[in-house]
């Protein structure tokens, strides 16, 4: 398994070769995460969502986006981190995922930064908030670490429980 | 170049279906005996078109095939050719031929160039068929001795055998087990010496080019003769060289032997292989051909030149000023191909009617658009009609007199948004005429197969609904009109014995009614058996009982895997179908009901939403949360009184309204929705009713009533158990829409854990 993924980091870097790539980092508590910036599709403030009955309890509910239904995910009740609290100043991330449109809510979003395909060094496995498989890999700008995350397979995969099972099978 | 072509093909495919589509309507509603001029016109332009867009984009099967069909429109447009049943057939059939053409070109499926190949010859045979008949009894009409021109339009065929005189009865009798296999044959004359042709004759239906490939296994290739009966048979007698086509010496056709005969059968090549150009020239022949000196009589009566003429199409256009023997042939052609007594006169009328009416120039009334595109306008006319409705909620915050103008603004805002709203949703609406038009098609052919005689009926074509709903409305219908046909009508030997007429009637009307579209699908059939239907059901081990009422038995024939029908046909009876017709319509919002009568009839209606896109719904609160229930569920909403709240084991479970218990399903549990009122005589209780099911849901109170437009869940999120879909209210919040027959399905699986 982590050799296959290794092998498929391995070709996109060759593919990409020294090209920079823009990231979009946010904080998450303590913790600072760097998404592609191409999956972004804008960000807003947070209104609160109609709810969802039954859903887990990170899923806030969904909201009228211009006329589209968009769920909403707390990120900081999924993986634990920080307070779930609601300010005028919190932050929803909306992005674009394959064909969905998607929101997040993090604590704050910081900046948008040039990484290029040698910065980004595989993770180590660990014990993280966010499963080792969702991230990429790891990138040091003087004292800060970002923890590079594949927003695009966490948001699809079978935990974030967005998708219907059925398409989550294959 | 070819790239730049490309982007035209899809334009193309679209026009080509609709042609085809046209074409085939029109096709179905041709009336044998007299064919309207103007309908025959529409048909012809609609393959012209095909043709023309298919050369233009270089796809020249498509081309070929319209071609021929083209040429065989033209002459029975102009009157040439009299229209038979088969040709309808032919037609029909080039019509699938051109359908799965197109599908290949698009991309789906394989061409089947032989199958093209078919098509093309039986279309051109059908070109020619009519003209040897048309000059074969002219003398009739020029005041010879008779020729008698079969009615029964039979065919002959005679030949010499290469064989000696021996062995020849033989092999003519194995010849005509062969033949036999292909059409009905019979041996009609003996030869009396060895270079003495046989002559058979053969059904009317024959096809020549089968017979004639087999006799050319025995017989001298030049001396085979197929032709209408009678005009063999009275040459056959005579001297083996002369295969004159009358024995009158006067009329110059016993010139035309073997070449003439040649011509009538090669004539579907040229037919075929004759240049594009005759096409747009064979619409104006007509007038080029009427001011020309008059031809000789003789020249009418001779097949050849009438074949030669033929085979380009224009043939008919010689003999407009020749008034005997244009009406001699006119009325053999008539005679010989549609056996009808005033056929004189017929072929004559299209003439005058073509020359009465001018063609109609096809003006452009309608545009193609991308459905994508309507589907954005309506977006972006749902958000104007929500930041229009944000305004007026904080405009009336204001002081109505100091800001009057303001005021009235908006008041003319909120009705065009309105009047926008309605017109934009219309674009998306279209008649069900688009629907009902492929049944002609579907029945005829159901019917030939099954033996069955059916007279299709269609009412309400003109109505109109949302699009979305014609492309999925389309699958299940056409299964219950199959199922009417296969199981409702009865074979015409039993519809007499029944003292009914032997052709059965299948009524397809569609109206509207109370915002809903219904759709009926009526037959005069057998009607639905009572019995049989609740022995299969206790077969199948569904529970049944004799006290259920007709409509409840009835509905009992959309469980799935039920079928009453004794045999399994390739049309239906096994089972598979109407649980999915009935879960199709469910999904569609709508419902089904079944009323039959034993020996009346059976009618299957079909309610629906009149769009999939806007819902009549109650909202409904629960806590803080707004909810939408579709009002076709709702049946009555009340307060409940503490009396009428009964419990069983302990828990509050039921309600009595009037005279029905009724479960009630608290949707503050179901959601687990805080903050609700949880004490059952002090919220609100709607009774729902969804499949037969009644339940009492358990609220906080009513919002009120509104058309909400129903936005997916499921193309941002997942299904959600309990909720359907969701819309956005007028402050711009979402609010979900109840999944009622989920909640009612609860209702009962809730109802046992709690006992």
């Amino acid at each position: 398994m982590m050799v296959q993924e290794h092998a498929a980091q391995g070709k996109e870097a060759r593919e990409e070769g020294g090209y920079a790539q823009e990231y979009l980092t946010y904080t998450l508590g303590p913790e600072e995460y760097a998404i592609d910036i191409l999956k972004v599709q804008e960000i807003r403030g947070y209104e609160a969502p109609t709810t969802i009955a039954n859903a887990p309890s990170f899923l806030k509910g969904v909201i009228n986006l211009r006329g589209t239904i968009v769920p909403i995910v707390d990120l900081r009740i999924k993986f634990n981190v920080g307070k779930a609290e609601y300010t005028p100043f919190t932050v929803v991330i909306i992005l674009n995922i394959g064909s969905r449109v998607v929101g997040i809510v993090v604590d704050s979003v910081s900046d948008v930064t040039m990484l290029r395909q040698e910065q980004i060094r595989p993770a180590p496995e660990f014990a993280a908030t966010v499963d080792t498989k969702y991230i990429n890999g790891l990138c040091t700008l003087g004292e800060r670490m970002l923890i590079v995350v594949d927003i695009e397979r966490l948001m699809l995969s079978h935990e974030m429980a967005l998708v219907d099972a059925a398409q989550n099978a294959q | 170049m070819s790239i730049d072509m490309s982007q035209f093909y899809q334009v193309f495919f679209e026009e080509s279906q609709e042609h085809l589509d046209s074409m085939e309507s029109l096709l179905l509603g041709l009336d044998l005996a007299d064919p309207d001029a103007e309908e025959l016109n529409a048909i012809f332009r609609a393959a012209h078109s095909i043709k023309g867009s298919a050369g233009t984009f270089g796809f020249t099967d498509l081309a070929e095939v319209t071609h021929v069909l083209e040429n065989l429109l033209d002459r029975i447009r102009k009157g040439e050719l009299a229209l038979r049943p088969e040709m309808i057939d032919a037609f029909l059939d080039a019509g699938d031929v051109l359908k799965g053409l197109l599908a290949a070109h698009r991309g789906n499926g394989e061409a089947d160039p032989a199958q093209v190949a078919a098509m093309c010859k039986r279309l051109s045979e059908l070109t020619v068929s009519g003209s040897p008949v048309a000059a074969s009894p002219a003398p009739e009409a020029a005041g010879g001795p008779a020729i008698v021109a079969a009615p029964t339009g039979e065919m002959e065929a005679s030949f010499v055998l290469e064989l000696e005189a021996d062995d020849a009865a033989r092999t003519v009798e194995n010849l005509v087990a062969e033949l036999s296999e292909a059409c009905v044959v019979s041996v009609f004359s003996r030869p009396t010496a060895a270079d003495q042709p046989w002559v058979l004759r053969l059904a009317a239906d024959a096809d020549t080019e089968i017979v004639r490939g087999l006799l050319e296994f025995v017989a001298r290739s030049d001396s085979i003769r197929i032709g209408p009966a009678g005009s063999i048979a009275r040459v056959a007698g005579d001297s083996a060289g002369a295969y004159g086509f009358f024995d009158e010496p006067s009329a110059p056709a016993s010139v035309a032997t073997d070449d003439a005969w040649g011509l009538f059968n090669d004539a579907p090549t040229p037919a075929a292989d004759a240049p594009q150009a005759v096409a747009p020239a064979a619409d104006d022949s007509f007038g080029f051909f009427v001011d020309l000196p008059a031809p000789d009589t003789a020249v009418a009566a001779s097949p050849a030149p009438t074949l030669a003429a033929g085979s380009e199409g224009d043939g008919f256009g010689f003999f407009v000023d020749v008034p005997a023997p244009g009406a001699a042939a006119a009325s053999a052609s008539s005679v010989v191909t549609a056996a009808a007594p005033e056929a004189a006169v017929a072929p004559a009328k299209p003439v005058a009617d073509r020359r009465a009416t001018p063609r109609t120039g096809g003006g452009e009334t309608s545009i193609r658009v991308d459905v994508d595109k309507v589907d954005q306008l309506i977006n972006l006319i749902g958000e104007l009609v929500i930041t229009q409705a944000m305004l007026a909620q904080s405009a009336s915050e204001l002081d109505p007199v100091r800001f009057e103008r303001l005021h009235n603004g908006l008041t003319q805002l909120e009705r065009n948004t309105r009047d926008m709203q309605e017109s934009v949703m219309s674009i998306r609406m279209m008649p069900i005429s688009v629907v009902f038009s492929r049944f002609p098609r579907v029945v005829r052919d159901l019917a030939q197969k099954l033996g069955k005689q059916i007279e299709l009926k269609t009412i309400g074509e003109g109505t109109e609904l949302d699009k979305s709903l014609i492309e999925r409305i389309s699958d299940p219908l056409t299964h219950l009109v199959r199922n009417s046909l296969d199981h409702g009508v009865e074979m015409p030997e039993d519809r007499i014995a029944k003292g009914k007429s032997p052709t059965g009637t299948i009524t397809l009307k569609a109206y509207h009614q109370s915002g809903n579209i219904v759709i009926e699908v009526g037959d005069d059939g057998a009607g639905l058996n009572r019995q049989k239907i609740m022995s299969k059901a206790r077969e199948k081990g569904i529970a049944v009982h004799d006290q259920m009422t007709d409509g409840e038995v009835w509905l009992l024939i959309f469980e799935p895997g039920f079928s009453t029908a004794d045999v399994v046909t390739e049309v239906s009876g096994r089972g598979v179908g109407m649980d999915v017709v009935k879960r199709n319509i469910s999904a569609m919002g709508g419902r089904v009901e079944i009323e039959s009568m034993t020996g009346i009839g059976t009618r299957m209606t079909v309610r629906l939403p009149l769009t999939l896109a806007i819902l009549d719904g109650m909202s409904v609160a629960a806590g803080k949360e707004t909810y939408i229930i579709p009002l076709g569920y709702v049946i009555e909403s009340l307060q409940a009184e503490r009396g009428m709240i009964k419990s069983v084991s302990g828990v509050e479970r039921l309600i009595q309204v009037r005279d029905e218990y009724l479960p009630v399903v608290a949707l503050y549990e179901v959601f687990g929705i805080p903050n609700t009122i949880t004490r059952l005589d002090q919220g609100i209780m709607v009774v729902l009713e969804a499949d037969g099911v009644k339940a009492a849901l358990f609220i906080d109170a009513l919002v009120g009533q509104h058309q909400v437009v129903i936005k997916s869940l499921e193309s941002n999120y997942r299904k959600v158990p309990g909720i359907s879909g969701a819309t956005i209210m007028g402050d711009g919040h979402v609010a979900l829409i109840l999944d009622v027959v989920a909640l009612v399905q609860m209702a009962k699986s809730a109802l046992p854990e709690a006992a």
